[in-house]
């Protein structure tokens, strides 16, 4: 089973799987791109189609995704670790643009070394 | 032979170097006198009085606990300390850290339960957890850090029967309700910085 991770924006998808690591590893940290497979989505209704220009993500979509948060710790270079209660994500395009307009909780710092500067100004709070 | 192959400048810095760990301050070449040697900070090494042969890596730790103490934060550290002044599993804990070392004003604050000490001489660290956006947080301190500027208990923890509270993952209960600590939490971040 790959791991699964909560999407954390307002894309519409819910959970996610990872199905690649997008760097020559075999783990993706926080701060990496993987491509993701979605797995659980919210219901696109007719109503919000309207409002909504962006994508819609629907169950079975295969999509890029930048790990926010991670439940395995992460060294810092002071020599502190930091480590969340979840795995979670948020989907990207293929330019490497956030998909969702909003950021719902959390992210790492670990992003603004690694230079998602876009993410990391979208996130409510960053540790 | 070896002079040549080395090179003079080695040769007498080798044994500078060789002289300078055996802690006697006597240089006797005029070619040491050109080298400043600092003084050792420790002029007798920090054995206790019990240890007739005190052990050279234990004494290596105390000295560099002791150079690294630049607050006196080994006071939370210790364990021969009463409960009440040093560092518990289960306390609330304010730390401030340097973002780097180039820019000592960036700071960044975080507050959280104790909920494991890791005392290992100079590699002392302390985890603390809290709970911010409804997502936990861990974030685990090396305690000797230059870049960990403050560490300051705000609350003492009360009925906590272990020394790691890994429980406390699946089990919180109402321990990471600290709202009325966010108070204390933003007052001792402003308090250093007046």
């Amino acid at each position: 089973m790959k791991s699964r991770l909560n999407v954390i924006d307002n894309s519409g998808a819910i959970v996610a799987e990872c199905i690649k690591v997008l760097k020559n590893a075999k783990w993706a940290e926080v701060g990496d791109e993987i491509v993701v497979s979605v797995k659980k989505a919210r219901p696109i209704s007719d109503k919000t189609s309207g409002s909504m220009s962006a994508a819609k993500i629907r169950k079975g979509d295969v999509r890029r995704a930048l790990i926010v948060r991670t439940k395995k710790e992460v060294r810092r270079p002071d020599g502190r670790y930091v480590r969340f209660d979840d795995n979670a994500c948020v989907l990207l395009n293929n330019q490497q643009q956030p998909l969702g307009s909003r950021i719902l909780g959390l992210v790492s710092a670990e992003l603004r070394f690694k230079n998602w500067v876009k993410v990391v100004s979208l996130a409510p709070r960053v540790v | 032979m070896l002079r040549s192959l080395f090179g003079k400048q080695t040769l007498q810095r080798a044994s500078l170097a060789a002289r300078y760990i055996a802690t006697s301050g006597k240089q006797t070449t005029a070619a040491a006198a050109t080298y400043i040697t600092p003084e050792p900070q420790f002029p007798q090494p920090l054995a206790k009085p019990e240890e007739k042969r005190p052990n050279v890596m234990k004494v290596i730790e105390r000295e560099s606990v002791a150079r690294a103490d630049r607050d006196g934060r080994s006071e939370l550290f210790r364990r021969r300390v009463a409960p009440k002044d040093r560092l518990c599993a289960g306390d609330v804990v304010f730390v401030e850290t340097q973002n780097s070392m180039s820019d000592p004003s960036l700071t960044s604050n975080f507050t959280g339960v104790c909920i494991g000490i890791y005392r290992r001489g100079i590699d002392t660290s302390f985890i603390l957890r809290n709970v911010v956006n409804k997502v936990g947080v861990e974030m685990r301190f090396m305690a000797y850090s230059p870049l960990v500027k403050r560490i300051e208990i705000l609350q003492k923890g009360e009925g906590f029967r272990r020394a790691k509270l890994f429980y406390l993952r699946e089990n919180p209960g109402k321990t990471f309700q600290l709202k009325a600590l966010k108070k204390m939490a933003q007052s001792a971040a402003a308090a250093k910085k007046h």
